[in-house]
Order: structure tokens, then sequence, then C-alpha cells
């Protein structure tokens, strides 16, 4: 992977693509309740990007795109799937059962806000959380600096 | 669901096994990952659904989505497994300067053999 | 009946937790157990005698069936009452023979357990329940077995007696299972009211069972070895009440087996005819007078095991009366050995001399409980079994002539253990120290009431009765004190007579017994045959754990692939007939195969590390178009993502390690392990599809996803909504793997770094 940094147009080209792929781990978030995606889709896109910036630019590109440790990641993605699934006890009745709230937004028109989200958000974090731990830890030995 | 699928399952299936009995741990790690395959096929293979993806709002037979939210969590996780056999066999190495699995001397010892 | 039982419990418990300052109290304490025990029996006793079974019910987990089923009817109180009565005679025996000790607490907790858990074999009503107090009693009787624990013999008799009727304990709880299934109930009740059929193998493997505890040939010679255990256990186990488990269980089956099989009764016959010979002909052998009477309990357990296992309502009515008999002379009996034994310190019948006339209450007692056993009229043994040998008459003359010839013998071994223990010494003769107290007065008690017994059985009349009506239905006998001159009366007195006439000259029955034992003593004994099974187990434990246990990794993972490979095919195979080869998919398919397969082998033959990262994600990129091809999108993306991510890990700890790998040599035996492998896949596979039942659950999940998820990927609400728990704790394993993957290298790395 090391090859990838001693070619400047290589480098900055795929350092170029970290910005859409981001965009698009967001888009595979947010559409996977309805379309193919969801929280791991959306997760490991942005486990790609990682993997691109740590051979581009080493350590330093990875805290580019995610500025906290791996291990903020992995225990705010658990505990916003763990804080949903109890909003489910609180609205929906059982534990991690789906909350549905009909919303009339001025700029959106009639939006569905469904709890599940919440959910696949916790699964994303914890997704992303676990390449850049990974990378990070694999990757150590090569750069500076804490996973 | 076509032979193919079937087919791919079992080779799969069978080669991970011929490489998961050798002693190097980079080879163990790619058979597992043969087998995980396998087996994710397998489950898809036998959920004998044909249709279209699990998406509502069409018209036509829709595809069983449990064998496909089963297999997905197994990719996953398979993704995780190989990531720790891949820590250890990197560990293997630097410490001992191979991946290859030695026997186990304790075992040997309690089992008689030595 | 239920708090009897814990209360026993709760005083073992108790006695063991205070027992470095309970002392002398031990037994004071353990005594109210049987005493509560008596006092249950006697406020209950009116209403079961009458014919309203006690039923006890405790719900434990109603999802699974299982409950705490009690039912008392008659033939269980005559039991409970006979635990009760024996118990609280032996527990103050106990609190007199043993001289304090640090070790004596933990024999009366065991001996009080014991009284618990053999309550519960007899009022259980429930299969399950009857196993574990049957099983606690194996541990209770191993505990009291090797109380001497610093003896060898005394360990080695413990582990005997565990494994026979531990292994029967096991047989026994197979039957059970079966019956419980062949009859879709796991109450006695009811299996006895509506016996299942063809459940044959159910009743051999519970006959097995029955037949280990209760000493029956050949498995009978863990019985005189437990005899190492201190003579009131011995009195209280191995006599009155544990070694009768098995005649109770038979005693409430056999009705039921009789009906279903043709061949219980030949068995059961065989085996007790066996027994009582086998335990009749070495109790004439003895001259440890606690083994005498220990293979005299062997004869006489066969007798009630071929009464109670008859399911013939005569038979049955004498094999209860029996076994109150039995229970009362033979504890009697052991007691006063024990007194023998801590006046003399012998029980050695050849220096035994002038006991009678030193200890003359323990005469009396001897000689009235040896009565009651060679069943001299005036004595409840004579009543009992004239109540037996009343229902043997009516079963043909061969039965009767060979019981009788087994009642020979007994009176030929009880005057040889009253000889024994009052006659003269041919060996250097012992002194005798004068006793007293409850070593004394317990035993005559004992002795006393089976002399009252004998001459008014009415008093235990109606327990009798119910106890008979409970299993068969009918009273079909009678107790009383002379029975006129019927053909049963010939038979008894006719034993009796052979048999005192066989005492009066000892030293030819010594010749013959001698002559015959010089060819016996050659074959097999049962000590012998359990130590050859017991060494070729464990030897064959040896070898088989030296054969897996090699070390190495390949031969641990074939033998796994293999053993599941073999177990999972025998069903398989059955199902693969009528099954159809499926038909060739999409056109598209064929490529993203071909993709596949090539990358595979190649991964097989490569030797360059880097080149079997790529041939890796060859498949995984194949795989995902097929998943694409059959309507996965969601699989499919996900399927090339991990694919991409997997290969930058792989990249990034591969150029660690040397660029090329060895292939380790092609072997037939890892050739042949790939190829079961597959084809057990492929076959899975063929069957798994063939085998739906019910429609999938799927269908519900489309129904449901949009009005109550609010979610058109169904895949995507399964994962986070239907099934997400399962995803919970999917990227807890996630996080956990990362966590452990920054462990494993993170300092090592680090370290090499700098």
């Amino acid at each position: 992977m090391t090859v990838l940094r001693e070619s400047i147009i290589l480098r900055r080209g795929l350092r170029v693509a970290t910005a859409p792929l981001a965009v698009f781990s967001l888009y595979l978030l947010f559409a996977g309740h309805n379309r193919p995606g969801g929280g791991f889709a959306g997760g490991l896109v942005a486990g790609v990007a990682i993997a691109l910036a740590w051979a581009t630019e080493g350590e330093a590109g990875t805290r580019r795109l995610v500025a906290v440790r791996s291990t903020v990641l992995l225990g705010a993605g658990l505990a916003v799937a763990l804080v949903t699934g109890f909003a489910g006890l609180v609205w929906g009745g059982a534990f991690l059962e789906s909350a549905v709230w009909d919303l009339s937004l001025p700029l959106f028109g009639d939006v569905k806000l469904v709890s599940a989200i919440g959910f696949d958000i916790g699964v994303y974090l914890v997704v992303v959380g676990v390449a850049t731990g990974l990378i990070r830890s694999l990757g150590a030995g090569s750069g500076e600096g804490p996973a | 669901m076509s032979i193919t699928i079937l087919a791919l399952a079992s080779g799969l299936a069978g080669l991970g096994t011929y490489l998961i009995l050798q002693r190097l741990l980079t080879r163990i790690i790619i058979g597992l990952g043969l087998i995980s395959h396998g087996a994710n096929l397998l489950i898809f293979y036998a959920s004998a659904s044909t249709g279209e993806s699990p998406l509502i709002g069409g018209d036509d037979a829709l595809a069983d989505p449990l064998p496909q939210a089963l297999v997905l969590t197994a990719i996953v996780i398979t993704f995780a497994v190989t990531a720790l056999l891949l820590a250890l066999a990197l560990r293997s190495y630097l410490l001992t300067g191979t991946d290859a699995v030695e026997d186990d001397r304790e075992d040997r010892r309690i089992g008689g053999a030595e | 009946m239920l708090s009897i039982i814990l209360l026993h419990g709760l005083l073992a418990l108790g006695i063991l937790s205070a027992r470095r300052f309970i002392g002398r109290y031990a037994f004071p304490v353990a005594v109210i157990g049987p005493l509560a025990t008596i006092g249950w029996a006697i406020w209950r006793a009116p209403g079961i005698v009458d014919g309203t079974p006690r039923v006890e019910r405790l719900e434990w987990v109603p999802g699974l069936d299982l409950s705490v089923e009690l039912l008392v009817d008659g033939y269980a109180l005559l039991f409970v009452a006979l635990v009760g009565v024996v118990g609280a005679a032996i527990f103050f025996y106990s609190a007199a023979y043993f001289r304090p000790g640090p070790r004596v607490p933990l024999f009366a907790a065991s001996m009080v357990a014991f009284a618990g858990a053999m309550l519960g074999i007899v009022t259980s009503d429930h299969l399950l329940s009857v196993f574990i107090f049957w099983e606690l009693t194996t541990i209770t009787s191993y505990l009291l077995v090797g109380y001497d624990d610093r003896s060898a013999k005394a360990r080695s008799a413990a582990l005997h007696a565990a494994m026979v009727t531990g292994a029967g304990g096991l047989a026994m709880l197979g039957g059970f299972v079966l019956l419980a299934d062949a009859g879709n109930s796991w109450l006695i009740s009811d299996l006895v009211a509506n016996p299942p059929g063809g459940a044959g193998l159910a009743w051999l493997l519970v006959l097995i069972g029955a037949a280990s505890k209760s000493a029956q040939a050949p498995l009978h010679g863990w019985l005189p070895g437990a005899m190492a255990a201190p003579t009131p256990a011995s009195a209280f186990l191995h006599s009155a009440t544990m070694v009768k488990a098995g005649v109770f269980l038979v005693g409430r089956l056999s009705p039921a087996a009789t009906a279903e099989t043709d061949w219980w009764w030949p068995v059961v016959l065989t085996i007790g005819v066996a027994t009582m010979l086998v335990g009749g002909w070495q109790a004439l052998r003895q001259t440890d007078l606690k083994l005498l009477l220990a293979y005299g309990t062997v004869s006489q357990l066969g007798f009630l095991f071929l009464l109670a296992g008859s399911g013939i309502p005569a038979l049955a009515y004498g094999a209860v009366a029996l076994v109150l008999a039995h229970g009362l002379f033979k504890s009697a009996l052991f007691l006063a050995v024990g007194a023998i034994d801590s006046a003399t310190g012998t029980r050695d019948i050849r220096r035994l001399e002038g006991v009678g006339r030193s200890l003359p209450w323990v005469f009396a007692t001897t000689v009235t409980a040896a009565a009651s056993m060679a069943a001299v009229p005036a004595t409840f043994g004579f009543v009992a079994k004239e109540a037996a040998f009343d229902g043997l008459v009516g079963e043909g003359t061969g039965l009767v002539a060979i019981v009788a010839l087994a009642s020979v013998l007994t009176v030929a071994y009880t005057g040889r253990f009253l000889l024994g223990a009052f006659g003269p010494a041919t060996d250097e003769p012992t002194g005798v120290d004068q006793i007293g107290g409850w070593k004394v007065w317990v035993p005559f008690g004992l002795a006393g009431a089976g002399l009252v017994l004998g001459l008014v059985p009415g008093l235990v009349k109606p327990l009798v009765e119910s106890a008979a009506v409970a299993i068969s239905g009918d009273a079909a006998g009678k107790l009383v004190v002379w029975p006129g001159l019927v053909p049963a009366l010939g038979w008894s007195l006719g034993s009796l007579a052979v048999g005192l006439s066989l005492v009066a000259v000892p030293r030819a029955v010594d010749a013959v017994t001698a002559a015959v034992a010089t060819v016996t003593d050659r074959g097999p004994s049962t000590e012998g045959a359990f130590r050859a099974g017991l060494t070729g187990l464990l030897g064959g434990a040896d070898r088989l754990t030296a054969t897996f246990q090699s070390g190495s990794l390949p031969t641990y993972l074939a033998t796994i692939a293999l053993a599941v490979v073999a177990a999972g095919s025998i069903p398989l195979l059955g199902e693969l007939g009528g099954v159809e080869l499926p038909s060739l998919g999409p056109a598209i398919e064929i490529p993203l195969a071909l993709v596949v397969s090539i990358s595979a082998i190649g991964l097989l033959l490569t030797r360059r590390r880097f080149a079997a990262v790529i041939l890796l994600g060859g498949v995984g990129y194949g795989i995902a178009g097929i998943y694409a091809a059959n309507g996965g999108p969601d699989l499919s993306l996900t399927q090339i993502l991990v694919e991409t991510l997997a290969i930058a890990l792989f990249a990034l700890v591969l150029r660690n390690l040397p660029a090329d790998f060895d292939r380790a040599r092609a072997s037939i035996g890892r050739i042949l392990t790939s190829v079961a492998v597959a084809g057990f896949v492929f076959v899975a596979g063929l069957v798994a599809v063939d085998s739906r039942t019910a429609p999938s659950v799927a269908e519900y999940y489309v129904e449901e996803s949009l009005p109550s998820a609010a979610g058109k990927n169904v895949v995507n609400v399964i994962l986070v909504d239907f099934r997400a728990m399962d995803t919970l704790g999917e990227i807890t394993v996630l996080a956990v793997a990362t966590l452990g993957v920054a462990a494993l290298v993170l300092p090592l790395l680090r370290r090499k770094q700098s």
C-alpha cells in the first residue's frame, strides 16, 4: 500500500475521492430504511474511505476523516443503539421496538420519523469505529499516535 | 435458486476445509473465509425463494428477506473474525518469526503421547 | 410430605454448617427428621388407608412440564412409615454407637439427607424427581460406605457401590425418558393407569436400574462390599430401606409392565430366584456376622424382587408384608451385631464366645429377630412369609418348591448366625465388655415389634392391605397368626424343618460348601468382574485420549469436520430419496461462478501471499455478483464493501510477513476430508430446500414492514427492528473484536517501530 504514497497523482486523486465516499456513506445510512443500504453498508463505505486515507497519507489521513479515537466511536455507537432501544420501550412498547412519528415539516412536507433510524446510526458509528480501529491497529508501526 | 449456487457452496466449503487443514495461519484464515462464503451461499440457497429484491412497492413476488438478513449479519461477523485472526497471525509472526501453528505440547502430554 | 422432605434437607445442611460445635447433639438433631416423618404418617394414615391418596403439587418450570408431584398412597405410606420408624430407631442407636468426633456430624448429615431422599423416591409421582432422589440416595450411600476414608477397602467399596447403582440409575433414566415419551406423561400414576404399548426397551432399562439398586444377581456384588460402612448405615441403607428402592419401583410398575410385555415376569422370576439362591448359599460360607447378614439380605431381596415384580396381586400382598417384616428383623439384627462388635471388638464367628451369658438382652433380641428371619411361627416374619407362600401356591408347585429351597438356606444361615454369635469359639475367644443404653434397647425394641406383630398382625393389617390395593388393586391375601392346615403351612414348616436339620450338622454343611466353593471360586467373582471392568474402562479412556489428543490443530479440525459429516449424514441420507436436482439459474451466474471457482482453486495453488489476497477478493466479488443476480442487493453491496476492506486489512498485515509461503504437500487424508465436507454441504442443501413444512416467517415481515416499522427495505427493517436484538449483539461482538485486535498487535508494532 505504501506504493500509493510514492505517486503524487495517485495520492491526490485518491485523496479527492474520500470526500464523495464520505457523502455516499451518509446517503446509504439514511436511505437504508427504504432502499438498499443501511448502517452496515454506510459504515463500511466510510471504512473504505478511511482505508484509502491511510494508504495515501498514513495515520494522519485517518485522523483527518475521524478526529477521535476508535474506541469513542465504538462506545458512542453502542450507546446510541441502546438508547434508541430503550426509546422503543418508552414509546413503542417493547425493547428495540420502533416508534414512528408523523411530522409535518415546513420544507420537507410530511415525513415519517422512525426511531429505528437512531438504532441504525448506532450500527453505523460502531462499524466506522471498527474500520478505524482495525486500520489504525494493523497499520501501526508505520505511522504515529494511538489508535 | 440454481444448482450453480449449491455447487459453489459445496465446492467452497471443500476447498476451505482443505486450506484450514494446513499449518500456516495465513492459509487457515483464507480457508475460513472460503468456508464462510460457502456457508453464506448455502443459507441463501436453502431459502429456496426466487423473486425481486425485498423492497416493498413493486408488484412482483419478493425474495425471502430473512435469509438475506442472516447472511448479511454473517458477512459482517466473518469480517470481524478475519480481522482478529489476522491480528493473531501477525502477533505469532512478530513473536516467533513464523505464522505456522505448532503442535500443542501440553495437549500431547495430557494425551500421554509424550 | 414435601415439607417433611425439605425438613430433612435443612437438617442435613444445618448439621453440616454447625459441624464444628454440634458435637454429641448431631444425632439428637437429626432424629427430628424421622420423628416428623412418623408424626406425618400417623396424622395422614387414616385418610390414606381409607383409599384417598395424599397429593401435593408444586409447579417448578411449567413451560417444560416440570413440577414436583408427590402422591402418597397406601404403598408409599408403608415405605414412609418404614423409613420413619427404622430411621428414628437407628438415629437413637447411632447417638450411643459413635464416640463424638469431628467426622460424626458428617455421618449424621449424610444419614438424614439419605432419609429425605428415600422419602422422595417413594412419594414422588414424577419420574424425573424419582430419578433425582434415586441418585441422591446413591450419593449419600457413597459417602456413608466411604465414611472411613482412610481405609482403602472402604473407599473402593464405596466406589463399587456408587458405580454399579449409578450406572443402573442412568439406565433407568433412559427407560424413564422412553416411557414418558411413549406414554406422553411423566407421572407414574398416569403410566400405570394407561400403560404405553411398544415400550419394551424402556421397561428393560427400568428393570436394570431397579435390579442394580436392589442388589440382584449378577449385580449384587456391591452390597457385601458396602458393609465397610459403619453398622448403623448398613442397617438403614443396605438392609431396611435403600436397597428396597428397586423392589419398591418394580412393585409400582409391574402390573403395567406385565400387561405390556410378555417377558417381564419370566425375567424377574429368573433374576429373583438366582439372587435368592446365590445370596443364601454365600451366606452359609461367611464367618463375619455382618457379611453373613449382608448375603442374607441379598437372598431376601431376591425374594422380594420376585414377589413385587410379578404383577400378581396375591404375590404383591406377600411382598408388602415381607418388606415390613424384613425391615424390622434385619435392622434389629444389624444393630445387635453392632452391639456385639462394640462389646467384643470382633464380628468373627470363630472367635465369639459367651456373648449370650454376658449380654442377655442382646441375646434375647438376636434370637427373637433371627426367629422372625427364619419364619418361626409366632413372629411377624412367619406371618408375612405365610402370606407369600399362600400366594405362591396358586402359581404352581415348581415355583413354591424353589422358594422353599431358598427358605431352607435361610433357616440354615440363620442357625449359623446364632451358633456363630453365641456358640463356642473355634479360635482364640475374645472377652466381652458390658454395654447398655440405646445400643441394647433400640435393637431390642425393633425385634420386640416383630414379635408383637407376629402375635397381633391386625395392628398393621390396614396398612399392608391398603399398600397391596394401591399397587395391585386387590388385597389378595391375609395376615394371620396361624393359617390353619393349608398347603402354604406345609411348605413353610417343611422348609423350617429341613433347614433346622441342616443346622444340626454344621460340620457336614461346611464340608459341602467348602467342596463346592473349590469349584465355584475358580469362576469370576463379582468383585473381580467389577475391577476388571473398571480397569478396562480407564485403560480404554487413556487410549482414546492418546489417540485423539495429539496436539495437532489440523488433526483436531479434521476430527471435528468428519464428526459433523458423519453425524449429520445419517439423517440427511435418509431424506435424500425423491429430492430433485435444481435447475440452472440465470445465465449471468455462469461467468460469475467461473470467476469464483478459478479464484478459489488458484488460492489452493499460489505460493505468493499477495496473490492469495487478490484471489480471495475475486471469490468475494464474484459471490457479490451472484447475490445481486438473485434479488439480494443489500447482500451484494455489503459483500463488496467487506471484501474491499478485508483486502486492505490483509495488505496491512501481510506487509509484515514474508512474500512467499509454503504450500503443504497434498495428503490423501486432507483431500478425503475436504471431499466429504463438500459432499455433505451439497446433500444438506438438496435436502434443506425440500424440507420446508411451514410458511416462511418472512411473510409476516413483508406484511408488517411498512405499517409497523415504516420501512420499505425489508432486510434493513429486519436488522434494525424485528431482529434488532441480534444486531445489537452483533455490533457488540464487532466492537469487542476491534478492541481485541488492538490489544493483540499494538504493543508489538509500537515496540518494533521504536
